[in-house]
């Protein structure tokens, strides 16, 4: 069904406002026609009891709609690609109609047919190691070659990583929640990843096109995300980090919530090691996924293990094991200098087998078992 | 009567000839002064009068007209009191014009008759070193270390007087140490009190060996400044020239030491040091700035991306030309500044050092906090280290490293062999240059030919990592002209803190 332009404007306009909280504009749409209400909010006029808001609210909310357009609204989303649905409305995702704090209006680039695949979200800490973000990228890639859709959020680290592992593989497809309007990529450096999901992929946003990511949209986009989600994993998250919320969410809707265990000294996998002493399952390959959602994985073929070719490039490997070690860690720990331990480590990453990480090594992560 | 007195004033780092001529003629008493002297310079007036009188000498109650000559610049300060007070003493036959010949004055006049220390006093004396110069006490060490006559050294206005009516014989000043503040004062930081560290430490010890400019990034703690501290310590001890360039700038700076400096100065000016005090300054009297005092020693700006962004700018010109000038509406200065330059800064606005997982900053605040630094002055590091705090171990080993003497012999070697050899320091070979010297064996082609086709060595940086590897090798003792894999491993690694994707 396609929404006429009068609605969608309206939508939009009601959407954007910035005092206008998701829970209200729910309320708000629970009792009103989108049209109808946006011409109360402008003119002052009575809305019904139960939604109205305080006096302040009100005045702030008309002030805020009386500096837009709807029509304009409603021409940009049409620019931009940005389709919008509603609850009741065909496009509108069946895995949120029955949600208790279901979005009451979506914005969506892409295609919706998406969210009728099979579903997994992969969500994780921002500032992730290489290892984390390697094993989302895995995670991406693997589930979607079992033909299972990836939600995520778009955010740099393990959000990008496991977006990119989609992308590399197929035929599932990735679904990227934003904290923002859908036209706008945020960070700004995975602006390219944006516009390949837009091809085939699909981009769903609370907030109408334009509208800029504030800190408050994101525990709310975590909610859609684990909302979309059948399992919800963790790959790397710090003690206190928006990957929790998800978590949390998505226990409080009886997803189920797995996570990639990290080494107990490893702050980046703190959080997740808590959900997994929480009761969480671990993810140690793809297949535990997999099985959650009872699909038989595809077969692979495991490569053969390589080693490293001189004595002291094993013993810097293995150093690296058990977290990111600078240089000095390990030219004082292999009791080599500086010039051999500098000359091994640089083979080492040009072989693979380490990743420099602004000055930080790090076991480079080919591959979760399968 | 008409006396002509030899002085200077100083402007910037450099002595002006100045002649004080003195004029007692007829008319109403007043004492006027000509030849632009500056606020602080015309006060002479009153203080010189009182000197004399103190003295127990007579002020003559006629017209007294003094002139600073050249009238075309701008005298400052209160270096040329006592050179008025001796032109008046000599214009009104208290004292044998005679005795002005031959010899020039420094010094300021207390009100009681005493002659007391002022800045810049090497400086005024490298105006004529022949010349037999009288100054304060307190400036005979610097004005010794210039100058290539007498120096003669007086307390008061009083015992002057004595002296060249042949009452008295000059005092003898303690001689003065030729030895220099740095090493009689301070006592040496040792580069044995660093714990671990070790790419920290061959960072250092190339710096020193090549004059390689030197940035170390690192958590709070990690001993940034700890370590740049100890650059001094292995430099070697500048030569007769230099010496005497510092000696004259810190004269003039009023941070003047005992003698002639033979240790290379450091100077560590704070975040928040305006332009004019890193460069030099002032309205009417040009004083060196911190980048001339650190002349031939190390310039360690601690925190540098919090400096103000001009003030860095300021450095730029220093850093290329080894002078700075100061522009003033009417004199323009020029003051030595050739420095080794150490930065030090955080990795990011938390400190955490950016470790994967650990750091809470994220990206673009990362990424803001050090493009601060970015650009044409990022580039004169041929040394970026990330320094991290030193490992519990080390700590409490109790193991100390090796010496500052250790590293300053071999320091010492490797400069010699390059001056030797190739007439300069390694940092600042040129391409051509490095093409002789800084061959690369098949090891280190590839490792270079793999860092640059991954895109992230840039043709600056190619060079800039060559001159590193000829320094390695010549710490190492390597004659021939080429440098191997191991070597250029090592300087890839001492600059690859910012971006490892690209090493500029």
């Amino acid at each position: 069904m396609i929404l006429d332009a009068e609605v969608v404007g309206a939508l939009a306009v009601l959407a954007g406002l910035r005092s206008m909280s998701r829970r209200r504009l729910a309320m708000i749409l629970d009792v009103h026609h989108a049209v109808d209400a946006l011409e109360r909010i402008r003119s002052g006029g009575p809305l019904s009891p139960e939604v109205e808001p305080r006096a302040d609210v009100r005045e702030r909310l008309r002030a805020q709609a009386s500096t837009v357009s709807a029509s304009r609204r409603a021409v940009r989303c049409r620019e931009v690609g940005v389709s919008v649905t509603v609850p009741g409305d065909g496009d509108y995702p069946d895995a949120l109609m029955s949600d208790p704090e279901r979005p009451a209006v979506l914005f969506f680039r892409g295609d919706s047919s998406v969210l009728a695949d099979r579903r997994v979200g992969v969500v994780g800490t921002r500032n992730a190691t290489a290892a984390g973000r390697a094993t989302a990228a895995d995670l991406g890639a693997r589930l979607a070659e079992a033909g299972v859709s990836v939600v995520s959020g778009l955010a740099r680290g393990i959000d990008t990583a496991s977006h990119r592992g989609v992308l590399g593989s197929g035929p599932g497809r990735a679904v990227a929640v934003l904290g923002n309007g859908p036209d706008l990529a945020y960070p700004r450096s995975n602006r390219d990843l944006l516009d390949r999901l837009v091809e085939g992929h699909l981009v769903i946003s609370e907030w109408p096109p334009g509208t800029p990511p504030e800190a408050f949209h994101f525990p709310l986009r975590n909610r859609v995300i684990a909302a979309l989600s059948e399992v919800l994993v963790v790959v790397e998250s710090r003690a206190s980090g928006g990957s929790l919320i998800t978590a949390r969410e998505a226990l409080e809707r009886g997803v189920e919530v797995m996570a990639v265990p990290g080494s107990p000294r490893s702050p980046a996998s703190e959080g997740a090691n808590h959900l997994l002493r929480d009761g969480a399952a671990p993810v140690t390959s793809v297949n535990d996924v997999l099985e959650v959602l009872s699909i038989t994985p595809p077969v692979r073929v495991a490569s053969p293990r390589r080693r490293p070719s001189s004595p002291l490039a094993q013993v810097l490997l293995d150093a690296c094991r058990d977290g990111p070690r600078s240089l000095d860690q390990l030219v004082s720990g292999s009791g080599a200098g500086v010039a051999p331990v500098a000359l091994a480590v640089a083979e080492l990453v040009r072989d693979g087998w380490l990743v420099d990480e602004a000055g930080w090594l790090e076991v480079a992560v080919s591959g979760l078992p399968p | 009567m008409i006396a002509s007195v030899c002085s200077a004033s100083v402007l910037g780092a450099r002595g002006h000839r100045v002649m004080v001529e003195v004029h007692v003629g007829p008319g109403l008493p007043s004492f006027t002064m000509l030849g632009l002297p500056d606020e602080s310079c015309r006060e002479a007036r009153d203080r010189v009068r009182a000197a004399v009188l103190s003295s127990g000498l007579s002020w003559p109650d006629r017209r007294v007209t003094v002139n600073l000559a050249p009238p075309t610049h701008r005298k400052s300060g209160s270096g040329l009191d006592l050179a008025i007070a001796v032109g008046v003493l000599a214009a009104t036959e208290q004292l044998e014009p005679e005795s002005l010949s031959g010899r020039a004055f420094a010094g300021e006049l207390g009100l009681d008759g005493s002659v007391r220390a002022v800045a810049g006093v090497a400086p005024m004396v490298g105006v004529d070193p022949g010349l037999e110069w009288v100054v304060p006490s307190a400036c005979v060490g610097e004005a010794s270390a210039v100058s290539r006559g007498e120096v003669r050294s007086v307390a008061s206005l009083g015992e002057l007087v004595e002296v060249f009516a042949g009452r008295a014989v000059w005092s003898r000043a303690a001689d003065a140490p030729v030895g220099g503040r740095a090493e009689a004062l301070a006592p040496v930081d040792d580069l044995a009190d660093v714990r671990g560290q070790p790419v920290a430490r061959l960072a250092l010890e190339v710096a020193a060996a090549g004059g390689h400019h030197l940035l170390f990034v690192g958590s709070p703690g990690a001993g940034k400044t700890m370590l740049a501290r100890r650059l001094p310590g292995l430099l070697p001890d500048l030569d007769h020239e230099t010496g005497l360039e510092v000696t004259m700038v810190q004269s003039a700076a009023g941070v003047g030491s005992p003698g002639l400096v033979v240790r290379p100065p450091f100077r560590a000016p704070h975040h928040t040091s305006s332009s004019a005090a890193l460069v030099g300054g002032g309205s009417h009297m040009v004083r060196p700035g911190e980048i001339s005092l650190a002349h031939g020693g190390v310039l360690f700006l601690d925190e540098m991306g919090q400096f103000a962004p001009a003030v860095l700018d300021t450095l730029r010109e220093a850093l290329e030309t080894g002078r700075v000038s100061v522009g003033r509406v009417n004199h323009h200065v020029s003051m030595p500044a050739r420095f080794q330059l150490v930065g030090a800064t955080n990795p990011c606005p938390c400190g955490e050092a950016g470790a994967p997982g650990v750091c809470a900053c994220d990206e673009r605040s990362r990424h803001r906090y050090l493009s601060r630094l970015s650009g044409p002055l990022l580039d004169r590091f041929d040394l970026r280290v990330r320094v991290s705090r030193p490992e519990v171990g080390d700590l409490l080993s109790g193991e100390r490293g090796e010496s500052s003497a250790e590293v300053a012999s071999r320091v010492a070697r490797a400069r010699a062999r390059a001056i030797e050899s190739r007439g300069m320091l390694n940092a600042d070979l040129d391409g051509e240059a490095l093409d002789r010297w800084a061959r690369l064996d098949e090891a280190a082609t590839s490792l270079l030919r793999d860092e640059m086709e991954r895109g992230r060595l840039t043709g600056r940086g190619y060079h800039r990592v060559r001159r590193v590897a000829r320094t390695l090798a010549d710490l190492a003792g390597c004659e021939s002209a080429s440098v191997n894999g191991d070597l250029v491993a090592a300087a890839l690694s001492m600059r690859s803190v910012f971006d490892r994707r690209v090493v500029s």
